[in-house]
């Protein structure tokens, strides 16, 4: 099947049921697109902005210091930007940034009592949840406009998080295409490093019995008298579905998805752990034509950038996971020439603080654990930022279109650290990456009649300055 | 000609002017406008200078000139631009696609009519509202030979349309559709063979298998009222389970009137989860308030009324106001509820009320309880027919594919037969608002027997255009599809996460709590930490394993090894898992069952475990429990779970007091049958969730019958899948050894059919790729 006759009947796959055909519709016109993919790094646990991109005054640890006098925990390092400087660790990536655009002024939504999965969930559909129809992952909508890039590699594809922990529940409800139907979710590859079990034949099956297999089930088909009988949409899914999966199980793309294929050398460039791994699968992917990938340093409460307890230590392991990974998947794209055409964004559901819980002005009472935590430090546990904050955070883009070497936005220098200089809000991060894809602002579908646009009534404004 | 809408109550100023036909015409068309033109040609915005919602403006045009020359249909631009193909550039409406044909044919009669307008009359007020009193229709003339009365309406309906009654299904389809539409099951062979061909005497049968019908029509209602064993919201109490209350409502057959009483206006605790919805920590929109989810799901599941829209501002879609909304989300709310409008208050408080004031009111003065309680009234209440017709339509739905009115949440829409949803819900109140009367009904009708439609195009279904010929094609649910899995190839599901009563707990009743013997004779004193635990037993020889089942719990946690496979793990001692292990046993000579368990907290520890095989020629099983002949370790070196490892050193297992909370254990049983767990009883998995089991967040009134990608792979080679089918083909090899009777008993199982002469080869085949095949197969996924 040639990729034209593919996209066209997976659109008209895309009718979610006999109540609801869907079709999307825009007036504006769809802008030039500059990116073919997208690469989401996600900092799933609230990844502090003063401790990562936007470092403010550094406070060492000393027994007794007061938790208000502490605004970054680590010394701050020069990038390869004149004037920026990266909290320290982070200098791998510092090096790279003259590929890309920094914004210190990501602000999202407070939403009350902090819930993690429900930020994420905001941030990734940019609908706060509860939600009264089913809202799509960003992954979702840009698969459904756009299609796969590559027939036989999946068009929206989540990497690293797992769904058995904490709170999965939550979670599962936005790693989800919603309203657009099960065919634009996220096909799931928990551990990169088994990713290939999920695009070849069944475990202990040998490629000839795979094939003799699909060739029963055909002849079954013949046999059984239903060949003929087709003509309604139910069974033309189904035998074309079970067609393209064969053919995906079988097709020589399956090996970009074998993390052992790739040099020993550059493997290790990336192997910090299951996200500098999940990093070398989405690079790979991408080669192979994926169209939206995101990777995860996985949320899970309490862990990863969830830094609740030894907050400093903790930070200082994850920037450990991301900071080579993160720089090698940048030099790799744009040696590769894709950095051009790939849009990489690293993103957090919010930043941390030391003191404040929400924002500064409409503060909200912690968690029972930050309750009782001692106004003054005496170990080297509670060193570190342990608060929620929603007043700011920093997101990196590199590629697709965006500009190479620029920062956008600022923060106060003294707490609260919030964005003081061209706030970007999630509904306006999500119309720049739509943008970014040629996908019109103002797309939408009838959901139960009613408009359902890519951001919240179509709200949220293309941000121009990042454009390259 | 009798309208069924309300539509002309709207039209009431300067009626003298026209006749009662013109009227008519100039509400459709005004409808119609107001529908797909207003948005952009209106109040709010008027592009390209026009406007189409008052008559002075619609007549004066826009800045291309007139559009609508009265009378003259053929020559007025607003025609012409309507009709012309979606994507041309002059096209109207240029988003929403193009009109169906049937409103332009509206357009031009109206404008050839005169474009009639009564003075005052806007194009934005004519929403259809269908009336809300129950109204029993005459049974159509000329139909007196036919005794079901959905066949008397549907042969009238076919002879207004010259339409011939087609021969009804053969005996395979009508049973096989029956047993999946009442049951969710597949039949099996043996009651496909044991069938008379009375079809009457088969739905009674099939309706009076209380635990089945219950299992299947869960799966209906949790998608309906948002309950799920698991999902959002539970994990820090912000949602609350329906689940045994729901399943106890529809086994025991609660009228549906109680059903809707008791959830509007809870009696106890049990059935309080689907007005008290989902709440996230932390502050949420105004439109999605707790008493505002009341409100939209109320209205959603048992009026077929959206809400969603007027719970923010005045619907764009329906004749309903933001004002509606929240007078109904006022009966649920402790306080006068402050209206805000897009999220933004607006200063002024609503009181309750219901949609339709002529079937009573609701007293504000009343304490919470109480206006739930006079809500629940008037939703029951004779005088309302909006309830009944609500249900049979789903019901319909879900015996044809297509409901009498689409979608089935905006029941102010025109069903395709006004007349058979009219005397369906007045019968159904009637017969005490039956569910099963009505599915009865149905399922008995020469009309449920007609040939299934094949439709090429999902979106033809939901049009207003839509013509009944019958039964439309459909697709197994994730749940029909995994529990036709589990009794055809081998169960995918081992534990229930509701029911559960310890029933047929005899066969493993004398099973003991075990513990490694250290510490003192105090429970609560031992250790934390891992221990081993192991006992073997030599079977008898020559003969042959019937079935192998193991039923575990572990106070905290275990994971146990069956012959050195690793079977079942679990970390709630609260409910035991068990499985079926019998492909194990395919010719083994001995049993080993090893374990560790895991003590994570500090306090009570204990295993208790029970395996039965049963043996060819035996008719009580062979049980191995927990007690006396296992033995223990602190400590699990190389290979301390494989069958021939030697834990001749091992400590002896002792039998620990039992802490009185482990006896409310769930599920730990071994039933004499293999049981077989309806995946409507368990938590999504993975396989369901891609095979379509929706994430019960929102209220969902159907399934998507489109085949996708995702399924696909999962079924090709997932994980979960795969394992089953492997273990099918050990069992279906052991139990039928010769492969063409193998492959003739296989296709008996999943198409209730033998394999035709050609189909004899293959049986050549390794059953498991037999079984896959056969499983994907449109003749197993459809129902036709």
């Amino acid at each position: 099947m040639n990729r034209r006759h593919f996209l066209q009947t997976l659109s008209a796959a895309g009718l979610a049921s006999a109540a609801a055909p869907l079709r999307s519709f825009a007036i504006a016109n769809k802008p030039r697109a500059t990116a073919d993919s997208v690469i989401l790094l996600w900092m799933g646990g609230g990844m502090a902005h003063t401790e990562t991109f936007d470092p403010k005054r550094c406070t060492p640890f000393t027994p007794g210091m007061e938790a208000e006098s502490i605004l970054s925990t680590f010394e701050a390092r020069p990038t390869v930007l004149d004037g920026v400087s990266f909290s320290e660790g982070l200098e791998e990536i510092g090096k790279v940034m003259d590929r890309g655009t920094l914004i210190r002024s990501h602000v999202v939504a407070d939403l009350g009592s902090i819930l993690h999965t429900r930020h994420q969930f905001h941030w990734h559909t940019c609908y706060a949840p509860p939600q009264s129809v089913a809202a799509p992952h960003i992954g979702a909508w840009i698969a459904r406009e756009l299609g796969p890039r590559n027939p036989v590699v999946p068009a929206f594809t989540v990497i690293g998080q797992r769904f058995n922990l904490g709170e999965k529940e939550e979670l599962k409800s936005f790693h989800t295409a919603g309203f657009l139907g099960s065919e634009y979710g996220p096909f799931i590859i928990e551990e990169p490093t088994a990713a290939l079990d999920a695009v070849r034949p069944p475990a202990g099956m040998t490629p000839e019995r795979f094939t003799a297999r699909q060739a029963m089930y055909r002849e079954m088909l013949k046999t059984s008298g239903f060949a003929e009988k087709s003509g309604d949409f139910q069974q033309e899914s189904l035998l074309r579905s079970m067609e393209q999966a064969y053919g995906l199980l079988r097709s020589p793309e399956a090996a970009a998805f074998d993390l052992t294929l790739e040099p020993k050398e550059s493997y290790d460039a990336y192997n910090t752990g299951r996200f500098g791994q999940g990093c070398l699968l989405a690079r790979r992917l991408v080669e192979a034509g994926a169209r939206f990938i995101e990777v995860t340093s996985e949320y899970i409460p309490f862990e990863y950038w969830d830094t609740h307890h030894t907050g400093h230590d903790r930070a200082a392991q994850m920037k450990k996971q991301i900071d080579r990974p993160v720089a090698q998947l940048i030099r790799d794209l744009e040696t590769r020439g894709l950095l051009d055409r790939t849009l990489v964004i690293l993103a957090s559901e919010f930043s941390r603080d030391a003191m404040v819980e929400g924002t500064a002005e409409n503060p909200t009472a912690p968690g029972i654990d930050l309750r009782n935590a001692p106004p003054k430090l005496t170990e080297p546990k509670h060193y570190g930022l342990h608060r929620h904050f929603t007043g700011a955070g920093s997101v990196l883009m590199f590629g697709g279109g965006v500009k190479r070497g620029y920062v956008h936005g600022k923060t106060a220098d003294e707490r609260p650290c919030k964005a003081i200089e061209n706030p970007v809000s999630i509904a306006d991060l999500h119309q720049t990456i739509h943008h970014c894809l040629g996908i019109a602002p103002d797309t939408h579908y009838e959901i139960e009649a009613r408009p359902f646009y890519t951001t919240p009534d179509g709200k949220g404004a293309v941000v121009q300055e990042l454009l390259a | 000609m009798l309208r069924p809408f309300s539509l002309l109550l709207l039209v009431i100023t300067s009626a003298w002017a026209f006749s009662p036909e013109e009227l008519q015409l100039s509400a459709e068309a005004r409808g119609v406008m107001a529908h797909s033109c207003t948005k952009c040609h209106g109040q709010q915005k008027q592009k390209g200078g026009l406007r189409l919602d008052t008559r002075e403006a619609a007549m004066k045009g826009g800045d291309d000139g007139v559009a609508i020359i009265a009378g003259k249909a053929a020559e007025s631009d607003l025609l012409r631009r309507v009709a012309l193909p979606h994507g041309h550039e002059e096209a109207m409406p240029p988003k929403n696609g193009t009109l169906e044909s049937a409103d332009v044919e509206t357009l031009r009669k109206w404008i050839a009519a005169g474009a009639p307008w009564p003075d005052g009359e806007t194009a934005g007020i004519v929403f259809q509202r269908a009336p809300i009193a129950p109204r029993k229709p005459e049974f159509p003339a000329g139909t007196e030979e036919l005794a079901n009365p959905v066949d008397k309406f549907v042969a009238a309906y076919f002879r207004e349309r010259n339409f011939a009654w087609p021969q009804s299904v053969d005996d395979r389809t009508f049973l096989r559709r029956a047993s999946l539409d009442l049951l969710g099951l597949q039949p099996t062979w043996e009651e496909a063979r044991a069938f008379s061909g009375d079809r009457e005497k088969a739905v009674d049968a099939l309706l009076a298998r209380k635990e089945d019908y219950a299992a299947h029509w869960l799966t209906t209602w949790n998608d309906a009222l948002r309950n799920d064993y698991s999902g959002t919201g539970y994990i820090d109490g912000g949602r609350r389970q329906i689940s045994q209350w729901l399943y106890a409502a529809l086994r025991d057959e609660k009228p549906f009137d109680v059903f809707v009483r008791e959830l509007v206006a809870p009696p106890s605790a049990a059935s309080d989860g689907f007005i008290k919805g989902i709440v996230w920590r932390g502050s949420v929109s105004a439109a999605q308030a707790r008493e505002l989810q009341a409100a939209q799901s109320v209205a959603q599941v048992f009026l077929g009324l959206n809400l969603k829209c007027a719970s923010c501002h005045d619907s764009f879609i329906s004749d309903y106001k933001l004002r509606d909304a929240y007078e109904l989300a006022a009966v649920f709310a402790d306080h006068p509820l402050n209206i805000a409008r897009c999220d933004k208050p607006t200063g002024e408080q609503s009181g309750p009320a219901f949609f339709w004031p002529e079937l009573g009111t609701i007293d504000a003065a009343k304490p919470r309880a109480e206006r739930q309680q006079q809500l629940a009234t008037l939703l029951t209440k004779k005088e309302n027919g909006r309830l009944a017709r609500t249900l049979v339509n789903r019901l319909w739905a879900s015996c044809f594919g297509r409901a009498l009115v689409e979608p089935v949440d905006s029941m102010d829409n025109k069903p395709w037969s006004q007349d058979l949803l009219d005397w369906l819900a007045w019968d159904f109140a009637e017969n005490g608002w039956s569910v099963k009367h009505t599915l009865r009904l149905i399922t008995t009708s020469r009309t449920y027997a007609l040939p299934s439609v094949a439709v090429a195009d999902a979106d033809a279904l939901g049009k207003s255009s839509f013509v009944f010929y019958g039964p439309i094609v459909r697709r197994l649910s994730a749940e029909e599809f995994t529990d036709a899995v589990s009794r055809v190839a081998s169960p995918l599901y081992a534990k229930r996460d509701l029911g559960g009563e310890n029933a047929d707990a005899a066969l493993a009743k004398a099973a003991a709590w075990i513990w490694h013997g250290e510490g003192t004779s105090q429970v609560s004193d031992f250790p934390m930490g891992k221990r081993y635990f192991r006992t073997s037993l030599e079977l008898p020889a020559g003969r042959k394993v019937l079935r192998a089942a193991v039923v575990g719990t572990a106070d905290n946690t275990f994971t146990l090894y069956v012959n050195g496979r690793e079977t079942l793990s679990s970390t709630a001692w609260e409910v035991a898992r068990s499985a079926e292990v019998t492909e194990l046993f395919v010719g083994a000579k001995s049993v080993t069952l090893a374990v560790v368990a895991d003590n994570i907290a500090p306090g009570a520890a204990g295993l208790r475990m029970a395996f039965g095989l049963w043996l060819e020629g035996q008719k009580a099983p062979l049980i191995v429990e927990t007690g006396p002949g296992w033995f223990t370790s602190a400590s699990g070196p190389e290979g301390w779970e494989k069958p021939g490892f030697d834990d001749r050193a091992w400590d002896s297992a002792v039998v620990v007091t039992m802490v009185p909370i482990w006896d409310t254990t769930r599920e730990f049983r071994l039933t004499s049958e293999p049981m077989l767990v309806r995946a409507s009883l368990v938590e999504n998995d993975a396989l369901q969730a891609a095979l379509g089991r929706p994430i019960r967040d929102q209220v969902t009134m159907g399934r998507a019958s489109q085949a996708t990608l995702l399924q696909a792979l999962t079924l090709t080679n997932g994980r979960t899948f795969t394992a089953t089918l492997d273990r099918a083909a050990i069992l279906w090899e052991a139990r039928v050894p010769d492969p063409k009777q193998r492959l003739c008993e296989i296709y008996r199982a999943a198409l209730l059919r033998d394999p035709r002469p050609e189909e004899l080869a293959f049986a050549n085949s390794a059953t498991g790729d037999v079984l896959w095949s056969l499983l994907l197969q449109p003749e197993f996924q459809l129902i036709r």
